[in-house]
């Protein structure tokens, strides 16, 4: 190679060397000013219209009890949309904001919401949240034994309890003593009003309670079958009846083939008229096997979330029970 | 009046920007043997995969039989030997009878086949997957399946690199014979000169642009041909075309 | 229980028949799929019809017509793959996983503005052939005949692009118009493919089947049959184990195939003097 060449390649080089400084200078200054430019971000201020208790409820049969207890002292919302299973829940960032800004934060226990404490770790500090597990002091089924335990993928854990305690209406009346203990402790000046408010609701309670037990007294069949997940076993309990489900918890995995087998066999042996699909839930496994039997379908909704159509309609808890019993009624064949 | 098998009209083609063929335009007379040569890079294999309509040109036309080659339909009348395939490389599942009954399209005739596996001595290989043959029976596989629908036109693009000489003259052997005595046109590229010289009797000599096109006797006249190849190589080349028709 | 028993039930015909039929349509596919390196197109379709539900389920489409109404979206992302691959600065492979990414992340964003995993887009991720019903099984049925019509038809040309793409070209043979059809097919077949064995291993159904057969087959005809015939096989073996073992049947359906692929590279390795022309 020529002197010459050589001299030109290196100047070449060197030239190359001394501009490409200036690009990585570029970089460096926008990665400094970039936290600064989004802390610059306001945060959306949420409106605290008319002094209202904000109370944060994550599932519907907490967020219902809520909205009676507080009466028109509260403004609750309820964290779950419509149709959404708080077993594996995503909470997005944007919603641990507006949980910290609430007073009240309900949620059942940390079974179902195992989330939960990651939550009120980030809320609680510096701010005036309390949260309130409401389900606190009622014990829990364990899911049944002879079930083989389902370890699921995108759970953080897996739950070895069956977490529809509000469908045993004892219960029920024990969460609304939770939440009324609750708005008493930050609000005394209104303890009446929510102590009102409570023992109304729970009588209502109570007396849905008796109106299942009369009804379902008389029962051509005693046992619940269910193609869908573990839900009902408080209720069945607390009525004396028995209850099969396909799935064990929660049903984004395929179901057991043998337990398919299992019930179908149960229906067909039983010669049940009747089985009961999820309300919310893909009705697919429901139907092949209703379709297999020839058994009719019929709904039961768990409470724990509603569709958005009955949300925008104002459905109530203990509307949804009074299905429920409905429902019951004609799939046991009760007089 | 013979009819123009090929006829390339202004034909240019770019790879990535670059001209790779520029502004060709030649044709090929029925029943004449042509040789394409020119050094690597040329766009000799970039040439023939336009007359195909492998590769579209940026500009120009190209007619095959006297129809354009957009409404072109009658393919069985080519058969092509392309430069080698990777699939030969692999252990591609499809025994030899199936590739070479690709060359005779839709109205594949199983005994035409098996006439054409005979012609080309590897009938005895045709259940045998086509990777698993040597070099030289991949070839005969190849030209099997080009001649097997009785082609009017052989296109042949460097189909003896790497072929033993014995093979290679039979090879060349036979691709005289059909364009002899069946009047089967043939193309021939290649940048071997001496095959050029012993069988071709046109010669189309391409390096981007058309060098020179016309018979071996302007070739060997050619004082433009003497500066590319050098009055030595184009001396031998002429001799031996001359000894050929002699 | 007895496998008389098993097979006595109208779901589990149903759900041995649906799958038969969508594993053949998938293994046939597959294997111009395979010989071609685009064997990670199911991997990328599937991810995209993982963002397709994910939509469907989001503007509210009835659960039983899903797989129907998540089509479109697939049938179009099956075209960008092949529109980014013919593209000289995207390889194929890479092509896949840009359609790939978009289709799960895009399902991702989804599913948290419908509110949280959806129970059921989780139910497609690993298929639910035993609760396939009657209009699914139709389906099947119907994309079976259209997959095997348009494979008898195009046998010539589909061979010929498989083997050397540029020589099918030289032979007058509309590559771009065969490329089209086979993406397209391919992607109907992903989408039924998610009904057996869920999104997780709409790959397994395209690919492992070819590949078994590739062991030990030498002409391409035989190569596509025995590739349908170990597909189906799986199906049948894999539904009947998943009872017989209470384990899911999706996941036991895949597992069948790797175990004939495994077998069949057994049978490779010890028959070298048949190797090459065991099965023609």
């Amino acid at each position: 190679m020529t002197a010459n060449a050589e001299e030109r390649i290196l100047k070449y080089i060197a030239g190359e060397k001394m501009r490409s400084h200036i690009p990585s200078i570029m970089a460096a200054v926008c990665l400094l000013l970039l936290p600064l430019l989004i802390s610059c971000q306001q945060p959306r201020e949420t409106q605290k219209p008319d002094n209202k208790i904000q109370i944060i409820a994550t599932i519907f049969p907490i967020y219902d009890m809520a909205r009676n207890i507080g009466g028109d002292k509260v403004q609750v919302t309820m964290l779950l949309p419509p149709a959404t299973d708080a077993h594996n829940y995503e909470l997005k960032p944007g919603e641990i904001v507006k949980i910290s800004k609430a007073d009240l934060f309900l949620y059942l226990n940390m079974e179902l919401e195992n989330w939960a404490h990651k939550v009120i770790a980030a809320t609680t500090s510096g701010t005036k949240l309390l949260p309130v597990e409401t389900g606190s002091g009622i014990t829990m089924l364990p899911l049944s034994g002879n079930h083989e335990h389902e370890g699921e993928a995108g759970h953080h854990h897996a739950s070895k309890f069956d977490p529809h305690i509000w469908l045993d209406f004892s219960n029920a009346c024990k969460m609304v003593d939770n939440i009324a203990a609750a708005l008493v402790k930050i609000d005394p000046r209104n303890s009446g009003y929510y102590l009102k408010n409570a023992a109304g609701y729970k009588n209502k309670l109570t007396s849905l309670d008796n109106k299942y037990r009369a009804e379902l007294t008389n029962c051509q069949s005693r046992t619940i079958l269910h193609a869908g997940h573990r839900a009902f076993a408080y209720l069945a309990n607390r009525y004396g009846l028995s209850y099969y489900s396909a799935y064990n918890v929660s049903a984004d995995s395929e179901p057991e083939p043998q337990k398919i087998m299992a019930l179908i066999k149960q229906i067909k042996d039983t010669k049940t008229r009747y089985i009961y699909s999820e309300d919310l839930i893909n009705p697919r496994l429901a139907q092949t096997i209703a379709k297999e039997t020839g058994a009719g379908l019929l709904k039961l909704n768990n409470g724990h979330t509603v569709s958005r159509a009955d949300m925008s309609q104002g459905i109530t808890f203990l509307a949804l029970m009074e299905e429920n019993l409905v429902n019951l009624k004609k799939g046991l064949q009760c007089q | 009046m013979s009819v123009n098998v090929i006829s390339v009209e202004k034909l240019t083609f770019c790879f990535n920007g670059i001209e790779v063929l520029q502004d060709i335009s030649f044709a090929v007379e029925k029943g004449s043997y042509l040789g394409v040569a020119g050094p690597n890079g040329s766009g000799k294999s970039t040439l023939i995969k336009n007359i195909l309509g492998i590769l579209q040109p940026r500009q120009g036309n190209v007619y095959l039989f006297g129809q354009p080659l957009a409404s072109f339909r009658e393919w069985n009348k080519i058969g092509y030997l392309p430069q080698r395939l990777a699939a030969l490389n692999t252990h591609f599942p499809g025994t030899v009878r199936e590739i070479v009954q690709l060359g005779a399209g839709r109205k594949a005739d199983s005994r035409n086949i098996s006439r054409v596996l005979q012609m080309m001595e590897i009938e005895h290989l045709s259940s045998r997957p086509i990777g698993e043959l040597s070099y030289g029976q991949q070839q005969r596989a190849m030209l099997a399946r080009a001649l097997a629908s009785k082609p009017e036109l052989l296109i042949f693009d460097e189909p003896t690199t790497a072929l033993d000489p014995q093979t290679r003259e039979n090879f060349y052997h036979l691709t005289h014979d059909l364009n002899l005595q069946q009047g089967t046109t043939i193309i021939l590229v290649t940048h071997d000169t001496g095959v050029l010289g012993n069988y071709a009797r046109r010669l189309l000599y391409l390096d981007k642009k058309i060098i020179f096109l016309g018979t071996f006797g302007d070739f060997c006249a050619s004082a433009e041909m003497t500066d590319i190849f050098g009055g030595a190589s184009q001396h031998i080349i002429c001799h031996q075309h001359d000894r050929r028709s002699a | 229980m007895s496998l008389g028993e098993i097979l006595s039930f109208a779901f589990i015909q149903r759900a041995i028949l649906a799958g038969s039929l969508i594993a053949a349509v998938c293994s046939i596919l597959g294997v111009f799929l395979v010989l071609r390196r685009m064997s990670l197109i199911g991997d990328g379709l599937a991810h995209t019809t993982f963002g397709s539900v994910a939509v469907v389920l989001l503007l509210g489409a009835s659960p039983l017509y899903v797989t129907l109404a998540a089509l479109p979206l697939v049938l179009i992302s099956s075209l960008a793959i092949l529109k980014l691959t013919s593209s000289k600065k995207i390889f194929g492979d890479a092509a896949i996983g840009v359609v790939s990414s978009i289709g799960i992340a895009a399902g991702i964003v989804l599913a948290s503005l419908s509110g949280g995993y959806n129970v059921d887009l989780f139910s497609y991720l690993f298929g639910n052939i035993l609760t396939v019903n009657q209009t699914e099984l139709l389906l099947s049925l119907v994309v079976f005949a259209v997959v095997a019509g348009s494979v008898i038809f195009f046998y010539q040309d589909l061979f010929a692009v498989t083997f050397d793409e540029e020589l099918a070209r030289s032979m007058g043979i509309k590559t771009n118009r065969i490329n089209i059809i086979l993406f397209l097919l391919t992607a109907v077949a992903a989408v039924l493919a998610m009904k057996v064995t869920g999104i997780m291993l709409v790959s397994a159904m395209l690919i492992l089947p070819p590949l078994t057969a590739l062991q030990l087959t030498v002409s391409f005809k035989a190569t596509i049959a025995v590739s349908a015939v170990f597909s189906v096989l799986s199906v049948i073996c894999g539904i009947i184990f998943s009872f017989m073992l209470n384990i899911p049947a999706g996941g036991t359906i895949v597992i069948c195939n790797v175990l004939f692929l495994f077998i069949s590279f057994v049978i490779r390795k010890i028959l070298p003097a048949a190797n090459s022309q065991l099965i023609n």
